[in-house]
Formats: C-alpha cells, structure tokens, sequence
C-alpha cells in the first residue's frame, strides 16, 4: 500500500531521519524545502522522493543511493542530490532490473572518478529537464541498459572521464539535451545511440556502437567524432566545427552537413551527400569515400586539401572544390575518380604518383612538381 | 548491408528496380524527386533516405506499409491524394516492428499513421499533417521529439499500453488516450491543445509542458507546468501538480494535491479531498473557489489575491487551514450549507 509521507521539520511532518529509517516499498517522500543529510546512504526500492520546493535547489539531499535488487521503480522528482563523500550518488548493481527516473532534478558530481549514476545491470534511466554538473553517468560492461533523456544539460569537461560512457549493451536516446563533454563507447559495447536536436561536446566511439545523429551541434575545438571498430554512423543536419575521424570497419553515412575536416583510415567505408568539408579531407589504408554533392574546401591548416595515399579511394559525383590556392596529394595507389560541378578557378594542383590512378571530369588539374 | 542509390541517372537503379531486388537491410538513398509507391506493396527491414537539402525534395507517394520488423525513413516526404486509409500503416507482427521517422513530413487528408500491433515507433523532427493512431489493446512504445502533429478534433488516439515519451513537440489537436489504455506517458517541454486520459490505467507524468488537461481516472503528475484552459479531474486516483498555473482548475471527484501553484479559479465538488500547499490564488470577480458535495479542503500557507471575489461553499463541504497573506482584511465567503470554516489568519465574513 502507497503511503505519502510529508517529510520536513515544520510541525505534523514526519522528520527525515525517521522517513529513512522507515520507508518502504511504494512510499512517497514528499519533501519539504531544506537540507538533508544521510551519511550512512540507503537501499531504496520502489520509491518516490519529491522536493516540494519552487525549483530543485530548494531541496537538496546529500548522500547516496543504491537501488535494490527486488525493486522495478525508483524517482527522484524537483530535487538537488549532492554526493557524499567519495561514492556514486545513485549505484544500480548488477542484480537490478529496475526504472530510475529522474525529473527536474539537479545532481552534483566529485568531479573525479567517481561516476555520480552508475548503472551496472538491466535498468531503464530515464531523465528530464535534469542537470548534471560536474559528473558523470556511467554504463557498465555488465549493464543491459536504456537511456532516455531530454532537456537535460550534463555539464563536465574532462580530458580523462566521459561524461556519458556506454558499455555493455543497451540503447540510448538523447533528445534535446546539451552535453558539455564527451560521449563514449568502447570496444566491447554492443549499443545503439540516437541523439537528436542536441549539443554534444564529442563523440568518442568503439565497439559496435549503431549511431544515429540528428540535427546536433557539436561543441569540442580537438576533434568532434572519432570512431573505431565497427561502428555504424548516420549523421544528418550537423555541424562539427573540428575533425571527424574513423577508422578500421567503420561505416559513415552523412548528409547535409557541414564538418571541419574528415580523415578517414583502415578499411572504413564513407557515403556524405551534400556535405562541406571546411579544411580538408584525408583517406589512408583502404578506406574508400563516396560522394554527392560534397564541397572540398582548403583553408591552409593542412598542406594538402585532399590527402589520399596507400589504397584509398575518392570517388564522387557533382562535387565542388574550393583549394584556395591549396594542393591535392594522390599517393601510392590512392585513387580519385569524380566528376566535379562547374569551377572557374585556377587548375587543381596533383601531387601524384601514378597519374593514371586519377580520373577528374569538368575540371583542369595539373601535376604539382616538388 | 548494401547502399543503394536510386536515381533517374543511368548508373543507378530506378525506383521500380530497387523495389524489386530489395533485400534486407537496403539502405536506399533516394535523389531528389517523386516515388509512386505501387499500390498494395510492403516494405520491411529497409531505410529508405531522402538526399535533398529538405525533406520536400523527396516524396514518396502512396501508403507506406510495414510488414516486417523494421523500416525507417529519414529526410522525406509522404503524401498521398486517397482520402481514406492511412498514409503509413504498421501491420500487426509476431514481434513489435521499429518504425523510425527521422526528419519526415507527413502530410495525410486523415490518418497519417496507424499502427495496429505491438510497435516500437519513433519519430524525430517530423512534421505530421493527420492522426496518428495507435490501434489494438496491444504494447506500443512511442517515442516522440522536436516534432509536430496537427490534426483535428484528435491528433493522437491511443488504446494500447506501454512508454509514450514525448518531448520539445507541438501536439495541435487533442491527445486521447482511450478507456482501454494503460500507457505510462513521460511528456516534456510539449505544447498540447488538450490531453484526455480516460482509463485509470494511464500514469501521467509531465514536466515544462502546456496544456489543458481532462483526466478521467488514472493519475497524473505534473511539475512546473501551465494550464491556460481547463484542468478537469474526474475520478482521478492521484493528481499531483507542483509548481503549476492554472487558469481553472475543477475537480468533480477524487483527491488531488498541489504544492506551488498558481491558480485564478477552483472548484472542486463531489466526494473527494484536495490539498493545497503554498497556493497562490489570483481572482479579481466571482468565486475564486467554489466547494461543493462533500469535499473536503485542505489550504496550508495560502496567498491570496482576491479583492472583489469570494469563497463559496455548499452542501457539506469544508475548508481548513491558514492563510499567509491577503491583499484583503476579510475574506468574503458565501456559504449555503454546513460544511466547515476554519482559515486562520485572516477573518472571514459571511456574505
């Protein structure tokens, strides 16, 4: 039987430490504005904790969490979760298969190692209008997970920890949300990611990691996408104003979208559709890149605007090239074979070896001698 | 996994050829152009993409019917001249087909999408033009953002059961979940005309939206959200609304609890309990709240704004509480029957 249980200290409420050491499965903690503090941290199961605070920072409780193995629902609604110590805030062992639910809710991380969401087993987090600062929200290799987020901003910047990081197998959906950081996948994630109308500070990519991204905006000046292994990228509607990179079995669909620049490596495999690419484009080993309507730019960040060698391929249709005065190296057995839109500009300037492994229709080039 | 592009030109498939040799997994990248979908044809397992600069460009004409367990579109248009049948139809399957929009218009004369199995559907930046309906007592999960349904009188039928995630989304019409539903629905930052819940089984909760809201049964949880029409509770199980502005709020049976709000008119009646912490009440003429039945009120640190209007209560319901402030000495009530008064506070003046 659900119990609402008003917890505050303002007469007639029950007192927080007393709520702790009495809840049970299906209560409501209906949380006046204050501070509370729980240093022993609790096992919650099938409970709600509201803050009945104007916003979330009118209640705010410092401690930590973990959820229990027989629950299937945990909410946090209008509330500030501060950590305690140097400990995950909200921990979902392996053994759990429950819900956490976390509305107009504001979490504060250590800033460290220590994830402040750590989902270990099969749960389904969903967030809303949540924020989480200087933290993290991690997925473990055991984890059979769901995400779904939305209006949310996770703001933390760290060279060493992602901000969301997806391993183990799962699916997650971010919608509308701002993450000033890093997302990851490994080499043993089996998932697939869908973020859409978003800010993302980067990608960063391994494993089988199905990617869709839609009409995102990506924020880090270093790199915006890297992706290794064998992962699967549909990119439409964005905007990466630094590099994106894959390599190995990479496969990248993208279209009308603009990028700094694009390198390619390993055996991946591209397709980009009305895409500029603002500095320049590099394909090594045997990756091969086909495109429509692409716009190669040079802007005199890289010596060459177009850097093919070993065994790549450049292969496309209608394309633009803008060198500004910047050459193209086609090396080893690399080879561009494209058809290019009307240009009126000076002949691209070829670095090759083997002239006969490039093939450019409707426009001059000429081969660069050293 | 093959790629294949679909184009007038001479080095790609045709429309009718790729249709032909499809098989699982096809990406087709459409050019920009109209696609006559042959009449009758399902499509399964397949993404079929648009390469304009625009959804528009790429059109596909006819009913898209999946029959499988998964199709996804990405950055096109349907449309379709038949006035009956919808425009994309999920057949019903052994096990719930992903149906993905991404980027799509939609443009129907009445259902833009009907699903009548168990579903996955997912519809990102999309712009539907028809109802979409959801069809058969069976597990639909529905994740909805950045988009926009418009239709009418419904946008959105639902009779099914499972997550409805809607978020940063324009829903013009109504959004009715039927009696037979049971949808846990986690609606965000959406502008509805108006959401109708009419099975107990439907567990509401909804955060930054707009909205008027009809709840027959069922529950509702709302926080930080504005209600410019009518909130009407019927028979609600549980209705808890935190930091909410109501432009009415009436409740004819039930119980109801509001932490925060903002309210210009109440009324509440039948046979319930509704509890009001710190509520601000806003109300320059008539009842700024009407009691009725055997209704018993709750007002814990209330703040009142109500010159030139009164409480009023009839039959045998009653109020306590405190007020924390009033723009007003006495608080003018109009009682007709034997309820309770007891506001501490500020004096009452029977009128």
């Amino acid at each position: 039987m659900s119990k609402y249980i008003k917890v505050g200290s303002g007469g007639g409420e029950v007192t927080w430490h007393r709520a702790m050491l009495d809840m049970e499965p299906g209560d409501y903690l209906l949380l006046e504005p204050g501070y509370y503090v729980w240093p022993r941290g609790r096992l919650l199961e099938d409970v709600t904790i509201k803050g009945l605070g104007a916003s979330p920072e009118d209640t705010r409780i410092r401690s930590f969490f973990s959820i229990g193995k027989n629950s299937s629902r945990v909410v946090f609604e209008n509330l500030t979760l501060e950590p305690y110590g140097d400990v995950n805030t909200l921990d979902l062992p392996e053994e759990t298969n429950s819900y956490l639910i976390l509305r107009g809710c504001v979490l504060t991380g250590t800033g460290s190692m220590t994830t402040t969401i750590s989902v270990n087993g099969q749960d389904t987090v969903e967030m809303y209008s949540c924020r989480l600062l200087n933290g993290t929200l991690s997925f473990f290799e055991k984890a059979n997970f769901r995400l779904e987020m939305a209006d949310c901003l996770l703001d933390y910047e760290s060279e060493k920890f992602g901000t969301i990081s997806l391993e183990g197998t799962g699916t997650a959906i971010i919608n509308n949300s701002e993450i000033r950081g890093t997302v990851n996948s490994f080499d043993s994630s089996n998932i697939e990611l869908n973020i859409n109308n978003s800010a993302i500070g980067n990608l960063n990519l391994g494993g089988k990691s199905w990617v869709n991204v839609y009409a995102c905006r990506f924020l880090n000046r270093d790199y915006s996408l890297y992706a290794r292994g064998e992962c699967w990228l549909n990119i439409l509607e964005s905007q990466m104003p630094s590099q994106l990179a894959i390599e190995d079995h990479c496969h990248l669909l993208m279209q009308n979208s603009q990028l700094y620049s694009f390198q390619a490596r390993g055996e991946s495999q591209s397709f980009l559709s009305n895409v500029q690419i603002a500095a320049a484009v590099s394909l090594e080993g045997k990756s091969f890149l086909e495109g429509s309507l692409v716009t190669f730019s040079g802007n005199g960040d890289y010596p060459y605007f177009i850097f093919l060698v070993d065994q790549a391929v450049l292969k496309g249709r209608n394309l633009q090239f803008d060198p500004q005065n910047w050459p193209v190296l086609v090396d080893n057995d690399a080879r561009l074979v494209a058809n290019a839109l009307y240009y009126q500009g000076a002949p691209l300037e070829i670095k090759c070896e083997h002239p006969e492994n490039i093939s450019l229709m409707g426009i001059k080039w000429t081969e660069r001698k050293e | 996994m093959r790629l294949i592009k679909v184009s007038q030109d001479p080095r790609d498939l045709s429309w009718e050829q790729a249709l032909d040799q499809l098989e699982d997994d096809d990406v087709l990248m459409l050019a920009p152009g109209f696609y006559q979908i042959p009449f009758g044809k399902k499509l399964k397992n397949i993404v079929i993409k648009g390469t304009g600069t625009a959804p528009d460009m790429t059109t596909l004409v006819g009913t898209v019917i999946l029959d499988g367990r998964y199709l996804t579109l990405e950055n096109l248009a349907v449309k379709t001249k038949a006035i009956a049948g919808a425009l994309v139809r999920v057949d019903e399957g052994e096990n719930a087909p992903y149906l993905t929009l991404r980027g799509c218009r939609l443009e129907a004369a009445d259902t833009a999408l009907m699903t009548q199995g168990p579903v996955w559907l997912e519809l990102y930046s999309c712009q539907v033009k028809g109802v979409i309906r959801l069809v058969g007592d069976k597990e639909q999960h529905v994740q909805i953002s950045s988009s926009e349904i418009a239709a009418t009188p419904a946008a959105f039928t639902g009779n099914g059961f499972g997550l409805l995630a809607i978020s940063q989304s324009q829903i013009k019409g109504d959004f009715v979940l039927e009696e037979s539903s049971a949808y846990e629905g986690h609606f965000d930052q959406t502008a509805f005309d108006q959401v109708t819940s009419l099975s107990e089984g439907n567990d509401l909760y909804v955060t930054e939206s707009a909205l008027s809201l009809t709840l027959k049964n069922g529950q509702a949880d709302l926080l930080n959200c504005d209600l410019p029409g009518t909130a009407l509770l019927e028979k609600a199980k549980s209705a808890a609304f935190q930091n909410c502005t109501f432009k009415q709020f009436k409740q004819v049976s039930g119980s109801s609890n509001l932490t925060n709000c903002h309210l210009e008119v109440g009324e509440i009646m039948g046979q319930g309990k509704a509890f009001f912490c710190r509520p601000h009440f806003s109300c320059s003429e008539g009842t700024w709240l009407s009691l009725s039945g055997s209704v018993q009120v709750r007002l814990q640190d209330a703040l009142l704004n109500v010159a030139g209007s009164h409480l009023r209560l009839a039959d045998k319901a009653g109020i306590l509480g405190n007020i924390l402030e009033s723009d007003q000495d006495q608080l003018l009530v109009k009682q007709t029957g034997r309820g309770k008064v007891k506001l501490t506070g500020i004096k009452c003046k029977l009128v």
